[in-house]
């Protein structure tokens, strides 16, 4: 306790000497607008999330929270510049696991040889982790995933299967599922989600590992069929589909995660103040109602908490990411 | 003997020259086979008829008269000029300063501006500029970045 | 008909009524600056969208975007620029007209093509919607690559000069175009370690460096203003009864090319208004009057690209899938609203979809009436002496390009192309086939790829499925023609060629 609160003191005064005095105290902030820069486009997952979610919190704010899209190379633009920016809580940056794994990918945090991300960034909260959902064209046959399984295994490299690009994480968790189910499917690229869906309800592919809220509702009108989710366990969203897991992949396990970042050397203080700030904007009834609406589920998470879950999960792609580029 | 003051010789050897680049470059990113095309394939086969109708145009140039037409280096240089001060200076200046640069600079294109008329400009356009697209539009930009 | 019961009543309350004009007024606005787009706009409004009924954000959102395509043109015919890439092919023939005292003409043409082009597209959306959709569906990879390919071999002579100029100018837009990450081998082409390149070039850069930077190089000292036409009256103002019966058939025909391209996912007003431009080209009597003026080739391409416009609401309204980043927008504000965009959303919203359907048409009167004033208003702008005009578009140009992704890069990229451009000019060489390469090179890049991976490298089974077989025999028609016109030309005029060689040989 006596130690550790030397140590945090002891952080804020280097905090305090490396950034002039000018450092800013928690209590104060914010005392000017507070940038968050989304390296997605408008209109997607990540700019929804962020745009639902600062929309509430800057409620709680005397100043306000200008959104700043920067999109570009799969988050890395927006995300890469705004790293650069001064860790004094005035930029703030959202990102996915699509922009995270880009970092990483590029060598980003890869210093000890092990995805660390508090070298690049520092982790403020989750916002959400949602499980993709298998989604089939019903001219596949299939209605379960032993089913799909088995058909993987009588026809290898037969069945196509989309993703939004290469080294997306609806591409690499094809790949896992390759790896736990041992099949071996074929995979087609395209360019975002919103490329694929309609290839998929086309019937040009057969299969993909989609968001939940760009599937389902053709899976409602019939349009597709909705197997599975690919969580470790049900999704409180839709109780009613199975896990794949359950469908006998065991240990399948993928999801998909919204956080919020800040540059490195954050004070911790003034980490927290953020921290608390995002996580009581999550907890009000509206905001979860509109997330739910989104197919995400509010997870917030203490800073210490995320660094680590980010680290684990980005190492268990990055390995996934390898495999599939020994396939091609 | 061959006259080179000639539009189509040096746009046909530019355009082999670049198609020359581009079908080198494109066979190190992997050309793969018909049926599974790697990066270069599409690349390899523009860059291969770049090359072979760029000479064409070259030498069918010899055979007709086609002078290349004076380059205005003045307004040329002064426009790049402009803009690169512009590039230069909006995120460590500022909007204003920065259109200030590019009007400055690019006016000197024109040999009949005046220093007096250009300021008045830069500044007019400027104030107009922030108007419009800082107030107006909301793009993200401090009107001078020093209070930043 | 729930358009009159149900449409009208919510989109002519004073509420929706005023988003609506407060949209297309807006849209137009940003639609004439250069470079801001309709996304940038709707991108920006999101916000707003926010604090707004569904109903009234997505009257407010649409609003902005077709307002920005009526917008959009007139700076491509008055300047040069193209405010977005779907009126770049607007600037071919409208530039020159604009520059032999035209511009009202011009500006009326664009204004009563757009309108009718929308309004039409409007009833397509209603009427065909379900239609629309299965066609949409029913293209994949094969009937896409198809498509296109013969989208680039008919305009890969829109060019006015030398067939051979025409094409090495596609090729090289082709290999601009394909710079950037390849989406199916993750290899990075031509990106020289800039992050800000794996997406491509963004092709607004690519369209005003090409022809707004270089003509401003190009016309700096050379011209005193825009227009030599001396006096300006009313009635140059208004086009002649000669151009007004020039421009009908173009307009239906653009309006056609655009409804058919316009509910396609990925293709839409841009693709739409280079067809419709090459097609008038193709079909014209004296197609060398292109690209000097014709005025058939402004009212197909502005008539195309505001039916695309309407019509791309097919997708997103009747399945939730979005056609295109603008769209993508919009979809996300119906979700910020705990709105599910999807199949069900017409069955479930009537109100919404007919609300917002009523409000097209009422947005275009609005558009109507709104342009057909200000068509006085910019000609006279055209007076301002050249001097100074040129240190504002070359602001605006340079902050229009900053604000597609708030990134500097981009404005160093409009100076590169902006060069190129210029020296383009001085050897020849047109930027609008350039354009067109760098547009369809990656979709048909991509979509050949894709489609041999479905059918696992086998070229026949793409021609056997029907809609790609059709386009593959168009095209092949449409080569065969061209070499068939090329041959009977070569015969019909050997007395002209004659004394060039006989010139050529006394060098």
């Amino acid at each position: 306790m006596t130690r550790s609160s030397f140590l945090a003191a002891s952080i804020v005064a280097a905090g305090i000497v490396l950034t002039g005095g000018g450092a800013v105290l928690a209590q104060d902030y914010p005392a000017q607008p507070v940038n968050v820069v989304i390296p997605f486009p408008p209109g997607g997952g990540t700019d929804t999330i962020g745009r639902i979610v600062f929309n509430k919190v800057a409620e709680g704010w005397s100043e306000p929270v200008v959104i700043q899209n920067q999109p570009g190379a799969s988050g890395l633009v927006g995300t890469l510049s705004a790293m650069r920016e001064a860790p004094d809580g005035y930029t703030l940056i959202m990102g996915s696991t699509g922009s995270i794994l880009s970092l990483a990918r590029e060598g980003m945090g890869m210093d000890s040889g092990a995805f660390q991300i508090q070298e690049v960034l520092t982790p403020v909260t989750q916002l959400s982790a949602d499980p993709y959902v298998v989604a089939v064209h019903p001219s596949l046959g299939v209605e379960s995933i032993e089913e799909l399984v088995a058909l993987a295994k009588s026809d290898p490299d037969a069945i196509p299967f989309g993703s939004s690009g290469i080294g997306s994480a609806s591409h690499l968790t094809g790949v896992l599922f390759e790896q736990l189910a041992g099949v071996e499917l074929r995979h087609v690229p395209y360019s975002g989600t919103g490329e694929a869906v309609p290839a998929l309800l086309g019937g040009d592919i057969k299969l993909m590992f989609a968001p939940p809220s760009s599937v389902l509702p053709h899976a409602e009108d019939g349009a597709l069929i909705a197997l599975a989710v690919t969580s470790e366990e049900r999704s409180a969203l839709h109780p009613d589909l199975p896990t794949v897991a359950e469908g006998g992949v065991a240990g399948f396990s993928a999801i998909g995660w919204f956080g919020l970042y800040a540059p490195t050397g954050v004070e911790p203080g003034l980490l927290e103040a953020i921290n608390t700030a995002v996580t009581d904007a999550m907890a009000d009834p509206a905001v979860v109602e509109a997330l739910a609406n989104q197919g995400a589920a509010p997870a917030p998470m203490l800073p210490d908490e995320y660094r680590d879950w980010v680290n684990a999960d980005v190492s268990m792609w990055l390995e996934l990411a390898a495999i599939a580029e020994a396939e091609e | 003997m061959i006259e080179l003051n000639h539009k189509d010789l040096w746009g046909g050897a530019l355009i082999a020259l670049t198609g020359g680049y581009v079908a080198y470059s494109a066979a190190g990113f992997g050309i793969g086979n018909a049926a599974r095309m790697g990066p270069g394939y599409v690349l390899v086969i523009a860059g291969v008829a770049m090359v072979v109708l760029g000479l064409a145009m070259a030498v069918a140039s010899l055979r007709y008269a086609d002078p290349l037409p004076g380059i205005a280096w003045r307004p040329l240089v002064a426009v790049t000029a402009g803009m690169i001060g512009f590039a230069l200076s909006l995120r460590v200046l500022g909007l204003v300063p920065a259109v200030c640069l590019l009007v400055g600079l690019s006016a000197i294109g024109d040999p009949e501006s005046r220093p007096l008329p250009t300021t008045a400009l830069a500044v007019g356009v400027a104030l107009g500029m922030w108007v419009v697209f800082v107030l107006g539009l909301r793009i993200p930009l401090p009107a001078f970045a020093l209070d930043f | 008909m729930d358009l009159f019961s149900i449409g009208f009543p919510t989109a002519l309350s004073l509420e929706n009524l005023a988003y609506c004009f407060a949209g297309v007024f807006l849209g137009t606005f940003v639609g004439v600056l250069p470079g801001i787009g309709g996304l940038t706009a709707v991108a920006l409004l999101l916000p707003v969208s926010f604090y707004l009924d569904p109903i009234s954000a997505l009257i407010l959102l649409a609003g902005i975007y077709y307002g920005a395509e009526y917008g959009g043109s007139t700076a491509s015919i008055l300047l040069n620029l193209p405010g977005t890439a779907s009126n770049a092919v607007t600037c071919i023939d409208g530039y020159p007209m604009t520059r032999q005292g035209k511009a009202g003409p011009a500006l009326f043409i664009t204004s009563v093509g757009s309108f009718i082009g929308g309004t039409l597209g409007i009833a397509v959306l209603m009427a065909l919607a379900p239609a629309l959709v299965s066609l949409a569906l029913s293209f994949g990879a094969a009937e896409y690559f198809a498509a296109m390919l013969l989208g680039l071999i008919a305009a890969g002579t829109i060019g006015r000069g030398k067939p051979v100029k025409s094409v090495v100018m596609v090729l090289l837009g082709v290999c601009l175009g394909l710079a950037g990450i390849d989406i199916n081998s993750g290899e990075r082409r031509f990106t020289y370690g800039f992050f800000e390149l794996f997406d491509g070039i963004p092709l607004v850069v690519v369209a005003m460096g090409l022809f707004g930077m270089s003509e401003v190089i190009a016309s700096v000292g050379k011209i005193k203003s825009v227009t030599e036409a001396g006096r300006i009256t009313l009635r140059s103002m208004i086009p002649d009864r000669k151009d007004m019966k020039a421009s009908i058939m173009p307009i239906l025909r653009g309006f056609g090319v655009g409804s058919f391209f316009g509910p396609l996912p990925g293709t839409g007003p841009t693709i739409s208004a280079f067809m419709a431009y090459a097609i008038e080209k193709r079909i014209a009597r004296q197609p060398e009057r292109f690209g000097n003026g014709a005025v058939e080739g402004v009212a197909a391409p502005e008539s195309a690209n505001n039916a695309a416009v309407q019509t791309s609401f097919v997708p997103t309204l009747a399945l939730g899938i979005p056609g295109s980043a603008t769209m993508a927008i919009m979809l996300g504000a119906l979700m910020i609203h705990g709105i599910q965009p999807g199949p069900r959303l017409m069955g479930d919203h009537p109100e919404l979809f007919w609300g917002l359907v009523a409000s097209f048409w009422i947005g275009n009167v609005l558009l109507l009436v709104l342009n057909i004033p200000l068509i006085g208003l910019w000609v006279k702008l055209l007076q301002i002496p050249y001097r100074l005009l040129y240190p504002i578009i070359l602001c605006m140009i340079c902050i229009g390009v900053y604000s597609i992704s708030n990134s500097v890069f981009d404005v160093w990229l409009v100076i590169i192309f902006g060069l190129v451009g210029y020296g383009m000019k001085l050897l020849d060489l047109e930027p609008a086939p350039l354009l067109i390469g760098f547009i369809l090179g990656p979709m048909i890049e991509a979509q050949f790829r894709r489609a041999l991976i479905l059918t696992g490298g086998d070229y026949l089974a793409l021609m056997q499925r029907p809609i790609a077989a059709a386009f593959f025999a168009c095209s092949a028609l449409l080569v065969g023609w061209m070499v068939y016109a090329m041959f009977r030309r070569r015969k019909a005029r050997p007395v002209e060629e004659l004394p060039e060689v006989a010139e050529g040989k006394t060098l």
